[in-house]
């Protein structure tokens, strides 16, 4: 039979050889949404394989879906068809007016498919060492995205992003062999295994000094890779210097990946320490996040860089649900999936205003819902989500989140996230207000989408939307299953 | 080879990886600096192999023919040509003076010390010595990933940290399993191929590949 998870994770490669064929063509764009939507598609495929079958092995064992993999892939895939989709025309327009160079197709292609097949790789690998290294090669793979304006200012921040991210990756390095020692220590003669599925059945006998040491290096490893402050100085420049589709994937999925590759062992840490061990430092670096963002927010005048702050505070909330434990894992799961289509859908309509208006800076950027364009309509609605305003789907999380702050006794908590919320709040709004409603600058040229851009901000605004009303009840299943098979407590 | 000769082999390695480290923080000839990490992936490769003597695993000899090749010839080979092809002058100047630099090393190797030490009380394996200086060699590229402000002694601080890990990993589990350990091979050589690149870039575009330059972005 078919290996699924295999063929999943190469296929993006072969795509990606592929693309770098094509791409000195025009039509190197459409291979490339297509691409992507058949990764969706694959996806799909496994998605609804694990939902009504259970979880998925492939590669000898080195592979395995469950359900939060599988969701987490069909996220990521998602996410990067519609940038893809939005990317082509995008891009050749920005290159039009001088931002990028003209060969852009030839690295952009063949680069984003390669870093979408080592995200697939870092959410269906069953071995904590291979997660690693595609984590690691996802770090690798889009330092010459994030340069590819060829600009002062990209290379500085690819330059910070590759020493921070490394820094940070070579500890989860540590904490990964520090797992695989505990493995190997097992009393009753361990063979010694990094699968994770391995590591959760076996938590109980695993060596604790070495669990230890394994959690403590792998928090600030990944958590550095997921923005958590303070490990966070690399997240602003980079993904605000990087290429729009870029930015939106960096910040909507690869995020989200990196909180993935820290539950996993998380979870096999509190199942071996007990849960006390390790949810405290999970919440005080969720709670430094949110409120070092929200300070950071109110003060920021480029329009990039305020989104980039903003997903520094939403892995924060998402840290603070993981911290809560049991209560807020529901929350946090939820968080995540809503911040990526929020914030995906926000830097592609950010994108797009900065490229009509010339100008990242947010006093020079004024009226865009006076254009009456898609744009506009999107931006504001995704500003609306991103601050956690009902009927949009972040509400419903944080709300969800704050709940289990105050029931599970950690009132502190609790109390610090609200304020750093309505401080964002406070934040975003009066920076996007006049963006949205402002007077029109004369002189500016008509706004025009693309196609694909529209298509993109119409998926992913009914997806915020829909998520917002209530959580289907196939989420709600999914969620639960996951929550579940983490078997935290 | 009998157990207490192997153990003394491979700790005597460890004690030269730690000199390194500390080697690199305490001149400032760039080149020297990455001749000495050639030297380092010499002994790294020892230490595979005397391992694989211990425990009589095949994968163990690939480890060390492969760290051979990669951490003592071909990574360091590659960052002298591209050391050249920037044009630097031959001192390296650091943000670090030297006393300072090798206070923090000291400082940083009795951290690894004393993070290691209940571990190393605890362990039965014979390599447990080693845990310290191997965690005290990656923070050492660590601090020095973090301190300094020239880019391609960022670089050597980084491979450091890399050596470090790797002797961590060697240790304290006799080996990664086969697969792990080509992924971080592989890994390492897109890190370098990488950053090689845009270390030339960085050289052509602002004419200096001094991180103090670097400064745009605040924030």
């Amino acid at each position: 039979m078919l290996d699924l998870l295999l063929t999943l994770g190469v296929a993006p490669v072969a795509w990606a050889l592929l693309m770098l064929m094509l791409a000195p063509t025009r039509d190197a764009d459409r291979f490339g949404a297509g691409g992507a939507l058949a990764a969706l598609v694959g996806s799909c495929v496994l998605f609804n394989r694990v939902y009504s079958g259970g979880a998925v092995l492939g590669w000898g064992g080195n592979l395995r879906a469950d359900l939060l993999s599988a969701g987490t892939l069909l996220l990521t895939s998602t996410i990067f068809c519609l940038a893809s989709v939005y990317a082509g025309a995008y891009l050749e327009a920005e290159a039009a007016k001088g931002h990028l160079p003209a060969g852009w197709r030839l690295f952009y292609w063949p680069l984003t498919f390669l870093f979408y097949a080592a995200m697939v790789w870092t959410c269906t690998a069953d071995n904590l060492g291979i997660l690693w290294v595609s984590l690691e090669l996802t770090t690798l793979v889009t330092l010459p995205l994030i340069c590819l304006a060829r600009e002062r200012r990209g290379l500085e921040a690819a330059w910070k992003y590759f020493v921070l991210c490394s820094v940070g990756i070579a500890f989860a390095l540590i904490g990964t062999i520090a797992l695989y020692a505990s493995s190997l220590r097992i009393q009753s003669g361990g063979t010694g295994s990094l699968n994770w599925s391995y590591l959760l059945a076996h938590a109980a006998q695993l060596d604790p000094l070495f669990v230890r040491l394994a959690f403590v290096f792998t928090v600030v490893g990944y958590g550095c890779k997921m923005g958590l402050v303070p490990m966070h100085c690399w997240l602003p420049d980079a993904h605000s210097e990087a290429p729009t589709p870029v930015s939106a994937l960096l910040s909507g999925v690869l995020l989200n990946c990196a909180a993935y590759a820290l539950l996993r062992v998380s979870a096999v840490a509190a199942r071996s320490m007990g849960p006390d061990r390790v949810e405290p430092t999970l919440l005080a670096f969720g709670l430094a996040s949110v409120v070092m963002a929200s300070f950071f927010i109110v003060v920021q005048t480029d329009l990039k860089r305020l989104l980039a702050y903003s997903s520094i505070e939403h892995m924060g909330i998402v840290a603070i649900g993981l911290g809560l434990g049991t209560a807020g894992l529901y929350g946090a799961l939820l968080h995540a999936i809503n911040h990526a289509v929020a914030k995906a859908l926000l830097f592609l309509a950010a994108g797009q205003t900065v490229h009509w208006s010339g100008t990242k800076q947010i006093p020079r950027i004024q009226g865009v819902l006076r254009t009456g364009r898609p744009t506009g309509l999107a931006l504001g609605a995704a500003s609306l989500a991103i601050v956690g305003l009902p009927p949009f789907s972040l509400f419903l999380s944080e709300f969800l989140v704050i709940r289990a702050a105050f029931l599970s006794g950690h009132v502190l908590a609790g109390v610090a996230l609200v304020g750093a919320l309505g401080l964002t709040f406070a934040g975003f709004m009066s920076h996007l207000i006049p963006v949205l409603c402002g007077e029109r600058p004369r002189g500016l040229g008509e706004l025009r989408e693309t196609r694909g851009a529209t298509t993109a901000f119409v998926v992913l605004g009914i997806l915020c939307l829909s998520l917002g009303l209530r959580v289907p009840l196939v989420l709600d299943r999914v969620l639960h299953t996951c929550i579940a098979a983490l078997a935290w407590s | 080879m009998d157990t207490h000769t192997i153990s003394r082999l491979v700790e005597l390695a460890s004690y030269g990886v730690l000199l390194v480290a500390v080697a690199v923080v305490a001149q400032r000839n760039l080149a020297t600096s990455i001749r000495l990490l050639r030297l380092e992936g010499f002994l790294l490769a020892m230490v595979s192999a005397v391992i694989g003597v211990h425990t009589h695993e095949a994968h163990l000899y690939w480890v060390a023919a492969i760290t051979l090749v990669v951490k003592g010839l071909a990574i360091p080979s590659f960052f002298l040509h591209v050391k050249q092809r920037i044009g630097l002058p031959h001192d390296a100047e650091r943000s670090l003076t030297v006393p300072l630099g090798l206070l923090l090393a000291s400082g940083l190797t009795l951290v690894a010390y004393h993070v290691g030490r209940p571990l190393a009380l605890a362990s039965p394996w014979i390599t447990r010595d080693v845990l310290a200086s191997s965690l005290g060699t990656a923070f050492i590229g660590l601090s020095l990933m973090i301190v300094c402000r020239k880019a391609l002694t960022q670089m050597l601080g980084f491979l450091l940290m890399e050596d470090g890990i790797f002797l961590f990993g060697i240790t304290e589990t006799y080996g990664m399993p086969l697969l792990v350990e080509m992924g971080i091979f592989f890994d390492l050589i897109v890190a370098a191929g990488v950053t090689g690149i845009l270390l030339l870039r960085m050289g052509g575009a602002f004419g200096q590949v001094d991180v103090d330059g670097l400064s745009d972005l605040r924030g």
